[in-house]
């Protein structure tokens, strides 16, 4: 019974994701066609940074091991190990999150902020709705130590965890081409 | 479901993202790089794909892997269809180059 | 403090004023009623708390009557105009009136009458079909149901506060952006639409993970009712077009709040993206609409046609085929906005090509009819005037997506008589057919086949009347949404020929609300067994009304139209009954999504407060339930009767 709920449940937050994976897809065309329209304003490569935007990447993609790792330990029924890995989880994507924040917080400064143009539009769109993916990630993060530390590693605990780390794991992948389409495509100044 | 699976998929996603970001002071010649770009961030897609999300395996496989593959028929349709009738529209309707980019208007011809 | 929310917001004109009245007066009443017969606690915990699939899906089809006297309301007003409103005559609606309600009948329509429609008949009837006891989430089910609730009240609270939007049912830009429509109108539609979008969503992913992971033993996909094919394509394409909806008007609530410019005129915005990105959504969506529909004639034709469906694999492969098609054909919705001829044949070519699977549906009932001994029972009277009307219908469709056609024809009320060909004759057709159908199941009684008669010929006159000189007037130029017409146009007389169909079509609508008064009048008469019309699927094996467990031991299947296999060969033993462990019933839907309205209403009247509280409703809502641990009970088997 319990195993049969995992499966419909994981399943179920797998169909989802691949709803979620359409609505980047929207907002990836939308920045395809717009980033160009710049309006005399800054292009792309004007306003990133490449060290930042590195640092930013291996702190997700590490913050994604981590999660890996604290799944692998609830597995293996280790609740403080799980913890201990959810905090790090946690922690890097806090510190990605925080980065983030400090780039937009820059560009709005500098008088770039999202009304300047059609192409700072969709960038803050696009980046900025993985980054409130990522800062939801977070808070489920948070409710779901919660959970672990009240409870233990239960199978509805186990179902939950795993869920989080899809989630986790798919936002990391949705990064590599913001990474990818929007960084480094804007270094090019394609 | 290992740790070594999972140390492997960090440290080729590791690789693949550093060796992006070394193109840029590698080749700078504009086709390549971009295409490189794109087999790179597919590359990592697929490490991610089979080394933190286990796609393909577990036990029913299949509908994970047919929603996956419709998910992925999608997003092209979306973006590529996008990119082909706006950009189809754009070159019916070509904008002044002023309110495109910061390029100038061209010269009279005359000069 | 108050946002943009002022007691001008409560002023309108005289025809607004009685919209506003009605809606607080029906308010009023529903609530006096619950008083006087004293029934809240009943309500309370048997329906609004439910998370039972059956009790869902009925109060879907109750949303869904109501909607359809508001949309049918608007419909009546628009006809009536357009047939006064001709040489010195203006008509009694002002052109901004007009506007909105033609904007408001599309959006009620669509989404408010037609959705949940849909997602009643599936709610009700898929669990059934493939033997299992609620769906794969139901405490999700009862939430999907409460945010389409929060959006439907969003839209008619739009006509006692504020107005709403004048721009059409998809809300083009630059009209829809804050330059042009500085009021709350556009705001109302895009909130509304938002909520009741991820209600939406979320049965998608509902749905589909109770068809592929919930089946009975013994039911492989190849066994389904088609019914639940159709089911399950429509709910991926729910799933993957909907998100288009929600980031496409996420991105106009961004331009009009914090001055974005994604579709703007200026600083390099384009609206053309916008008609992209919302018909890239809006082709799927009438295909989430329409394929239940023919889901339910799966059903039905071989029933009263006495025979089994005829061609059932090559039913499954059009069902998915259209499902891919549909993502290929968007364009012909704008084919005039100016991409050239080679982007234009291609998406003309398309549309052409997903007409022929739905060709293979038609000819599949047709060969199913075929040779069986047809009974005339009112849902077969409902397929055969489908049969007409949408083959007509769709016919038009292929006639426009030759692009040069359609660019004499696009917006023009050749159009407009299109696709209500294809909603009325199509979906709405099938459902009512699908409601006539089932209802026996669920309420344990027939509706009475003489008024259902009527109703469904004076819809069929109704229909024509209003419809069929609709294509006239399209050949003829006339264009949509014209609230004042030139009598030298010649238009006139047909307009007063539609408006008279109009009222015909109100008429059947009477009908059909008699045909449930009287046949509840009468039910004692008409009782139904479990199995009144010698249905071939699992529904159909249950008792009479269906017990809120729905099976008493899950089915074991061993080929299609599993009922009638068990009919034909009552030798199976039985299997052993055991306890049961069922969802118990919830608040929390209702409570998430009623925070979801409070931060909708925050969000269109500018009341940050109230919307930065709306969201906290809803991530506490979210964070208490998961920490409830008692969400489910058993049944000792005991019980089970």
């Amino acid at each position: 019974m319990t195993e049969h709920t995992q499966e419909k449940v994981t399943f179920g937050f797998w169909v989802y994701l691949m709803s979620d994976c359409v609505l980047f897809a929207s907002l990836f065309a939308t920045y395809a066609v717009l980033h160009i329209a710049t309006f005399d304003g800054p292009r792309a490569e004007d306003l990133f940074s490449l060290p930042f935007v590195l640092t930013e990447t291996l702190l997700l993609l590490t913050s994604s091991f981590t999660c890996g790792l604290a799944l692998l330990a609830a597995r293996h029924h280790k609740k403080n190990l799980t913890l201990t890995a959810l905090v790090a989880t946690l922690l890097l994507g806090l510190s990605f999150l925080i980065m983030e924040l400090s780039e937009f917080r820059q560009l709005i400064l500098e008088g770039h902020g999202p009304g300047g143009s059609a192409f700072l539009s969709s960038f803050f769109t696009l980046v900025g709705t993985h980054g409130a993916h990522i800062a939801l990630g977070a808070l489920w993060m948070l409710v779901l130590m919660a959970h672990i530390a009240r409870k233990g590693i239960t199978p509805g605990t186990t179902r939950k965890l795993m869920c989080l780390a899809l989630f986790w794991h798919f936002l990391d992948i949705i990064w590599i081409f913001i990474f990818t389409f929007v960084y480094l495509f804007g270094f090019i100044s394609l | 479901m290992t740790t070594l699976n999972y140390i492997v998929g960090y440290v080729l996603s590791a690789l693949l993202t550093l060796a992006a970001a070394g193109l840029l002071w590698v080749i700078p010649a504009y086709p390549l790089i971009s295409v490189a770009f794109v087999v790179l961030a597919l590359c990592q897609l697929i490490v991610q794909l089979v080394f933190f999300l286990h796609l393909g395996q577990g036990k029913s496989p299949s509908s994970n892997l047919t929603l996956f593959a419709f998910a992925l028929i999608v997003v092209g349709i979306v973006v590529g269809g996008t990119l082909w009738i706006m950009n189809n529209l754009q070159s019916q309707h070509a904008m002044p180059q002023e309110f495109l980019n910061d390029v100038p208007a061209p010269q009279n011809q005359l000069e | 403090m108050f946002g943009k929310l002022t007691l001008d917001a409560l002023i309108h004109g005289p025809i607004e004023t009685f919209g506003q009245l009605s809606v607080v007066m029906g308010g009023l009443a529903a609530v006096g009623l619950l008083f006087y017969f004293k029934r809240w606690k009943w309500l309370w915990s048997e329906w609004l708390t439910s998370v039972d699939h059956k009790k869902i899906g009925a109060m879907y089809i109750i949303l869904s009557f109501v909607m359809l006297l508001r949309g049918g309301i608007d419909a009546l007003m628009m006809r009536g105009q357009q047939a006064l409103a001709v040489g010195d005559q203006v008509g009694f609606l002002t052109p901004d009136h007009f506007a909105q309600i033609f904007s408001a009948h599309g959006v009620i329509m669509i989404f408010f009458v037609a959705m949940p429609f849909m997602f009643g008949l599936v709610n009700l009837v898929v669990p059934l079909q493939i033997g299992a006891r609620d769906v794969a989430y139901p405490f999700l089910n009862s939430l999907s149901f409460w945010l389409t609730i929060a959006g439907a009240t969003l839209v008619n609270l739009s006509l006692v506060l504020g107005e709403f939007a004048a721009t059409g049912w998809l809300a083009y830009p630059p009209l829809s952006e804050l330059a042009y429509s500085p009021g709350v109108g556009v705001d109302y539609y895009i909130w509304a639409l938002q909520i009741a979008g991820v209600g939406t969503l979320l049965s998608g992913v509902n749905f589909i993970a109770t068809i592929i992971k919930m089946r009975a033993p013994g039911m492989t996909l190849m066994r389904m009712p088609i019914f639940v094919w159709t089911a399950l394509g429509s709910m991926l394409l729910v799933i993957f077009a909907f998100p288009i909806l929600t980031a496409t008007l996420a991105m106009l609530s961004l331009d009009r709040l914090l001055d974005m410019h994604f579709f703007t005129t200026d600083l390099g915005g384009s609206a053309m993206l916008y008609v992209n990105l919302i018909w890239a959504w809006g082709h799927p969506e009438v295909y989430i609409l329409i394929l239940p529909a023919f889901g339910v004639f799966s059903e039905i034709v071989p029933v009263f046609a006495q025979k089994r469906l005829f061609g059932y694999t090559s039913m499954v492969v059009a069902t998915m085929l259209i499902v891919l098609l549909s993502f290929v054909v968007w364009l012909h919705h704008f084919f005039t906005m100016g991409a050239g001829a080679d982007v234009n044949a291609f998406f003309g070519i398309m549309t052409m090509l997903i007409s022929i699977p739905t060709g293979v549906k038609i000819f599949n009932w047709l060969f199913t009819m075929f040779r069986g001994r047809i009974i005339f029972a009112t849902p077969m009277l409902w397929f055969m005037g489908f049969l007409v009307t949408f083959t007509i219908g769709g016919m038009t469709g292929v006639l426009m997506s030759v692009p040069g056609v359609d660019f004499q024809l696009h917006n023009s009320l050749f159009l407009v008589a299109h696709f209500h060909n294809m909603i009325i004759g199509g979906v709405l057709f099938g459902f009512f057919a699908g409601l006539t159908y089932w209802f026996p199941k669920f309420m344990g009684f027939t509706l009475n086949e003489k008024i259902g008669a009527y109703a469904f010929w004076c819809w069929i006159v109704g229909f024509v009347t209003a419809f069929i000189p609709l294509y006239a007037l399209g050949l003829m130029g006339m264009t949509r949404r014209l609230d004042y017409v030139d009598i030298a146009s010649g238009w006139h007389s047909l307009l007063v020929v539609a408006a008279v169909g109009a009222c015909i079509i109100a008429l059947a609508v009477c009908l059909q609300a008699l045909q449930i008064i009287v046949s509840v009048w009468q039910r004692k008469k008409h009782v139904a067994g479990g199995d009144p019309w010698g249905g071939r699927t699992l529904e159909w094996s249950t008792a009479t009304p269906v017990p809120f467990y729905n099976f008493r031991t899950i089915p074991q299947v061993h080929g299609r139209d599993a009922f009638w296999m068990q009919k034909q060969a009552p030798h199976t033993a039985a299997h052993e009954v055991e306890d049961i462990v069922m969802p118990k019933n919830t608040a929390m839907g209702l409570i998430i999504a009623g925070a979801s309205f409070l931060f909708g209403f925050g969000m269109i009247w500018q009341l940050w407060w109230l919307a930065i509280v709306g969201l906290i409703g809803v991530a506490l809502g979210i964070i208490i339930r998961s920490f409830d641990d008692d969400i489910e009970y058993v049944v000792p088997k005991e019980q089970l009767t």
